[in-house]
C-alpha cells in the first residue's frame, strides 16, 4: 500500500504533460497487463503491448520497432523480477524518452504490487540455471496479483492524470472485483485436480499450482532454463511413476515433443496451455486465458 | 536485570510506607497501596517473561533458517507446493557495477594467413565488461579487451537515454554506427571472424573512435532513425589527419515487421574525414537483414541473412582510390541450441583495388546455454597473389556475470 502510494505521488509530476497530449500513452511488456490498462483506463488510455502472448516472455527480441511506441510512451509498465533483462534494458537506453527511464515516474514496476514467491536466500548463481535473483516472475497466473495490480494501476492512472481520477477508482475496483470473482470459478472448476501430482516444463506456472493446490512433482528443464538431458529425463521420468503423476503441463511455446516422448514413456497425458493473454485464439483476454487454461487441464486429465 | 527491578519496587514500597507512617493512614488504605503494588509487580514480571519468550521464539526461528538452508523445504502457498530452488551465499557486490568477464578461445590449423599469423591455440580475447547507471541521467558501459598482454578500451561510453527533444546521446569510446557487424564485439559474431571485407577496408579494430554520437527517431509510419557522429579522427586505417581533424559518421536505420515472425533491418551509413596523406577518405555502407524467427518456437527455430555493401574512396597526393568490399551470410538455427551459417566474402586492396580477394566460410555453432559456445568453422580464400587457402578453426567462448542484453 505504502509503495502504491508512493509510486502515485511520484506520477503526479508527470502530470502537465499527460494532459497535454489528451489520452495516457501507456506501453506494456506483455500483454496480460495490457489488458488490464485498457481495462482500467477505459477510454483516457491508449495502450499498446510489445510481447506477444504467442511468444516466451524470457526472449523477446529488443526489436526496433518497439522503439516507435516506447519514444511516445507516459508510462511503461514492467513485469520486473529481471523477466525483461534480456531486452528491455537496450531499448530503454535508445527511445529518447527520459519519462519511462528506471528510476523515473512513468516506469512502473508491477511486481511492486504483488509479494513475489521462490526469492532466493542469500543469492544466486547460473549454476542453478536461468533463476530469477528476486523471486518468480510469472505471478500473472494468479487473479489475486492481477486484482492487486488493478487497484495500484488506478492510483498510477489517477495520480498521471488526476482529472479522470475518480474513474481509474471506480474502474479499478470493478475489475478487482471481477478478478476476484474469476479467482472463485477457476479454484471451483479446478477442485477436481485438487492435489493432483503434476510435471510443468517451466516454472512459468508456480503462483497457478501453489494458489489453485497442485501438487508438483518436477520440470522437465533439470533447472530453470536448461535443456533436459537423457538423464534428466530418465530421473523425470522414474519421479513421475513413483509418484503418479498422470498429468504433464507444457506451455504452448515449449517443445512439445520432449513432452509428448515423456507421456508416451510414462502413460501421463499432455496439457498444451497458453500462459499469456493473446497465446491462443480462445485465450484474448485474461479471464479467457484463465478460462482457457482451466478447460485444457480438465480436459487433458479426462483424457 | 530482573533483581534491579525487584529492588527499585522494594525501594519503592519502603517510600510509600514511609510516607504513609507521616499521614498517619488507615490499615483499609496501607492495604490498598500494598494491593496496587502487587499488581504493579505482577505486571512488570509479566512483560519481562512475554519479552524473554519473544527471543526465544527468534533464537529458535534462526536456528531453524541455518539448519535447512542445506536442504531448502518445498515451496509452500495456500494449498499447493511446488519443488524449492536452492539457495546460494549472500553476495556482496550489490553496490558494485555489473561485471561480466568474456574470455574467447581459437585453435586455428591451415594455411591462411591470417590464422597463420596468430598462434594456433590461443586466448584470442578477454572482454571485460563494466555497467552501472551513472546517476539518474546516464549510464556508463566500459569493454575492456585483453589481447595478447595488451588491454585496450574497446569501448568505453555514456549512455544519455533521455535527452531534451527526445535526443539520446552517446559520449566516449565507441564503434561507429557504420552497418551492423562492425559495432559487434567478438562474441557476437556469427563467425569465428570479421568478414574480409572489414578487416581489409576497416581494419583489425573496426571503425572505432573517441567522440559524440546522437540519435533521434524519425516522424516516419515505420520505424526510422538518425543518428549523426563526430569523432576524434585517428582510427589509423582510415583516418588520422591532423590532430584538429574530426571524422563524421551518420547513420539512417529503417526497421519493419513484416509479419510477427519475420522483419527486414536496412541501414545506409555515409561517413568521412581526413587521411594521413592529408587529404579525404569517404566511406559507404549498405546494410540490409532479414531475420525470420517463429515466435511459437522462438528458441528453437530462426533465420537471419544479412549483407553489408562497403565503399571506400581513399584519397591522396597520387589521386583518388575507389575500393569496394562486401559480405552475405546466413546464420539458421535448426534446433534447441544449433546453428548452422555461411559466409561469402569480397574485398578489393584499398592501396590497389585492381587486386581482390574471395571466398566463403561454413560455420557450425552450439550454444549448450546462452552463456557458452563451441564453434567449428571451415574457410577458404582465394587471396589475390597467394592463391586459394584454407583454415579450420575451433572457438570456444564463455560469458560470466551478468553481461546484459545487446541492441537488435
Amino acid at each position: 500500500m505504502k509503495r502504491t502510494i508512493m509510486t502515485a505521488l511520484m506520477i503526479a509530476g508527470t502530470t502537465a504533460s499527460v494532459l497535454a497530449s489528451g489520452k495516457l500513452n501507456v506501453v506494456s511488456v506483455y500483454p496480460d497487463y495490457g489488458w488490464l490498462a485498457s481495462q482500467v483506463g477505459g477510454d483516457h488510455v491508449a495502450v499498446s503491448v510489445l510481447a506477444k502472448g504467442t511468444q516466451d516472455p524470457h526472449f523477446v527480441d529488443a526489436k526496433p520497432s518497439f522503439l516507435v511506441a516506447l519514444h511516445k510512451a507516459d508510462l511503461l509498465l514492467v513485469n520486473g523480477l529481471q523477466l525483461e533483462v534480456g531486452f528491455l534494458p537496450p531499448l530503454l537506453q535508445q527511445c529518447g524518452n527520459a519519462k519511462i527511464q528506471p528510476g523515473a515516474p512513468g516506469y512502473v514496476d508491477l511486481s511492486t504490487f504483488i509479494k513475489p514467491i521462490e526469492v532466493p536466500v542469500g543469492g544466486v548463481d547460473r549454476s542453478m540455471g536461468d533463476i530469477h535473483p528476486y523471486g518468480n516472475p510469472h505471478y500473472h497466473l494468479d487473479p489475486r496479483n492481477m486484482a492487486a495490480i488493478a487497484t495500484g494501476l488506478a492510483g498510477v492512472f489517477a495520480a498521471a492524470d488526476p482529472a479522470h481520477g475518480a474513474e481509474y477508482a471506480k474502474n479499478g475496483e470493478a475489475v478487482s472485483a471481477q478478478l476476484m470473482s474469476l479467482d472463485a470459478e477457476v479454484a471451483h472448476d479446478l477442485s477436481p485436480l485438487k492435489g493432483a501430482p503434476v510435471v510443468a516444463y517451466h516454472a512459468t506456472l508456480d503462483y497457478f499450482f501453489l494458489h489453485y493446490a497442485f501438487n508438483v512433482v518436477g520440470f522437465v528443464e533439470p533447472k530453470p532454463g536448461i535443456k533436459p538431458s537423457p538423464v534428466s529425463l530418465m530421473e523425470l521420468e522414474k519421479a513421475m511413476r513413483d509418484k503418479g503423476v498422470k498429468l504433464l503441463i507444457v506451455e504452448n511455446y515449449e517443445d512439445i515433443k520432449i513432452a509428448d516422448k515423456i507421456a508416451g514413456d510414462t502413460g501421463a497425458r499432455v496439457a498444451v496451455i497458453p500462459s499469456y493473454t493473446g497465446g491462443a485464439p480462445d485465450a484474448q483476454t485474461y479471464p479467457a486465458l484463465m478460462r482457457a487454461i482451466v478447460h485444457d487441464l480438465l480436459g487433458a486429465s479426462r483424457g | 536485570m530482573k533483581a534491579m527491578t525487584i529492588a527499585l519496587c522494594a525501594l519503592a514500597v519502603v517510600g510509600t510506607g514511609a510516607r504513609a507512617m507521616a499521614q498517619s493512614p488507615t490499615a483499609d488504605d496501607l492495604q490498598k497501596q500494598l494491593q496496587a503494588l502487587q499488581k504493579q509487580m505482577q505486571q512488570v514480571v509479566q512483560d519481562y517473561q512475554s519479552q524473554v519468550k519473544k527471543l526465544q521464539d527468534q533464537i529458535t526461528a534462526l536456528k531453524a533458517g541455518q539448519a535447512s538452508a542445506g536442504a531448502p523445504a518445498p515451496v509452500q502457498g495456500d494449498q499447493g507446493s511446488v519443488p524449492p530452488i536452492p539457495a546460494a551465499p549472500p553476495s556482496p557486490a550489490l553496490q558494485n557495477p555489473a561485471i561480466s568477464v568474456l574470455p574467447d578461445f581459437t585453435y586455428s590449423g591451415g594455411n591462411d594467413p591470417y590464422w597463420k599469423s596468430q598462434d594456433a591455440f590461443q586466448v584470442r580475447e578477454v572482454e571485460l565488461a563494466f555497467s552501472a547507471a551513472i546517476d539518474p541521467f546516464a549510464t556508463a558501459n566500459v569493454f575492456l579487451s585483453l589481447e595478447n598482454g595488451h588491454l585496450n578500451a574497446e569501448e568505453a561510453y555514456a549512455a544519455f537515454p533521455g535527452l531534451p527533444g527526445g535526443f539520446s546521446m552517446k559520449v566516449g569510446k565507441f564503434y561507429a554506427d557504420f552497418g551492423k557487424q562492425n559495432s559487434m564485439h567478438t562474441h557476437m559474431w556469427f563467425q569465428a571472424d570479421q568478414p574480409l571485407a572489414l578487416r581489409t577496408m576497416l581494419g583489425d579494430e573496426g571503425f572505432n573512435d573517441m567522440g559524440v554520437s546522437l540519435n533521434h527517431l524519425l516522424p516516419t509510419p515505420w520505424m526510422s532513425d538518425l543518428t549523426v557522429e563526430v569523432s576524434g579522427g585517428r582510427n589509423t586505417d582510415l583516418f588520422g589527419g591532423k590532430r584538429s581533424d574530426l571524422s563524421y559518421n551518420v547513420a539512417w536505420r529503417n526497421f519493419w515487421d513484416l509479419t510477427d515472425n519475420a522483419n527486414l533491418e536496412a541501414q545506409l551509413s555515409l561517413a568521412g574525414g581526413k587521411n594521413a596523406t592529408g587529404h579525404g577518405t569517404g566511406l559507404g555502407n549498405l546494410s540490409v537483414t532479414y531475420r525470420f524467427k517463429p515466435l511459437a518456437s522462438g528458441t528453437r527455430a530462426s533465420f537471419l541473412w544479412r549483407t553489408e555493401v562497403i565503399r571506400e574512396n581513399y584519397r591522396a597526393m597520387d589521386g583518388l582510390t575507389r575500393s569496394t568490399g562486401a559480405f552475405s551470410y546466413v546464420d539458421w538455427q535448426f534446433t534447441r541450441g544449433w546453428f548452422a551459417g555461411l559466409r561469402a566474402d569480397y574485398a578489393e586492396h584499398p592501396a590497389d583495388p585492381r587486386m581482390h580477394d574471395k571466398g566463403g566460410a561454413l560455420v557450425l555453432t552450439y550454444f549448450p546455454s546462452e552463456f557458452q559456445k563451441f564453434r567449428l568453422q571451415y574457410e577458404r580464400i582465394n587471396y589475390a597473389g597467394l592463391g586459394l587457402r584454407n583454415a579450420v578453426v575451433f572457438e570456444y567462448g564463455f560469458a560470466i556475470g551478468p553481461h546484459g542484453a545487446h541492441p537488435f
